[in-house]
């Protein structure tokens, strides 16, 4: 499975990307908010991405936003992974679009579990497609008409 | 206690004891899954990363900008934080709350406490990244 990951902060990002290679993703690493909304807006882009909030350019919750104006059906799932823990910014964040939110400095065993969460999300999508686009060819495809 | 403690993650670590004063190593090394290799790569690019962001944070202090000194500190948090080296990350987040409110005296009495933390914690990581 391919992921974005985004944070200015070298350190940070070289951690999560040696975490997430070893989880078996596939890792896309870029260190500004542009960069991520460019990689995920693209329509072969990655359906799942760890975004810091402090960011040049668009920091985590307008990639959130831009993401979802731009990306259309096809859902993104997306964690924010900020050092920000107040409660407003758990709401803002989410509010923002994210489908969850991370507190660093990140526990690798919860990190993994939460994108499993998103992977079951992105897996139940795909499955509602496939059901939609097969009940829509047999209503334009009745044997009888 | 803590002297058992440093003294095994030592031997998980090569010469982890220069930099145990500062860092919860048993934490860091859960953080990087007990990659020694991960652990040392990431100090080395810590000490080439940390001399800017200090720098920023003291010139965004000097100018007055408090927002921007905010953010610096923000970010030296959330760095500190990651390297598990955690009175040096407390430090640099009461910055981050003075800086946000505004008070300046705050921010310099709380910058100079840093600025003896990080700079003994600078000299000890550079010990370390010296020694592999």
């Amino acid at each position: 499975m391919r992921i974005l990951i985004a944070d200015d902060e070298p350190v940070s990002l070289r951690m999560l990307q040696k975490t997430l290679r070893r989880a078996g993703y596939e890792v896309t690493a870029v260190r500004d908010g542009r960069a991520a909304i460019e990689e995920l807006c693209c329509s072969d882009g990655p359906r799942l991405a760890l975004l810091d909030w402090m960011m040049p350019e668009f920091d985590g919750p307008a990639v959130c936003r831009e993401v979802r104006r731009r990306r259309g059906e096809r859902h993104v799932h997306l964690v924010l992974l900020t050092s920000r823990s107040s409660k407003q910014d758990v709401v803002i964040g989410l509010e923002s679009g994210a489908d969850d939110y991370l507190i660093k400095p990140f526990d690798p065993d919860e990190l993994k579990a939460r994108l499993h969460t998103g992977l079951r999300i992105l897996q139940l999508e795909d499955n509602l497609v496939e059901v939609r686009e097969a009940m829509l060819y047999k209503a334009t495809h009745d044997a009888l008409t | 206690m803590r002297i058992e403690v440093v003294s095994e993650v030592s031997k998980v670590v090569p010469n982890g004891v220069l930099i145990a004063r500062f860092v919860d190593l048993s934490d860091l090394l859960a953080r990087v899954e007990n990659d020694c290799e991960l652990l040392i790569e990431l100090f080395a690019m810590f000490k080439e990363e940390l001399p800017a962001r200090r720098a920023a944070l003291h010139n965004a202090i000097q100018l007055g900008d408090l927002h921007l000194a905010t953010a610096e500190a923000h970010t030296l948090k959330g760095m500190l934080a990651n390297m598990s080296t955690k009175h040096a990350a407390s430090l640099a987040a009461t910055i981050e709350t003075a800086a946000r409110v505004g008070d300046m005296a705050a921010v310099n009495v709380m910058l100079a406490a840093f600025d003896t933390e990080i700079e003994a914690f600078s000299k000890a990581v550079n010990e370390f990244v010296a020694g592999h």
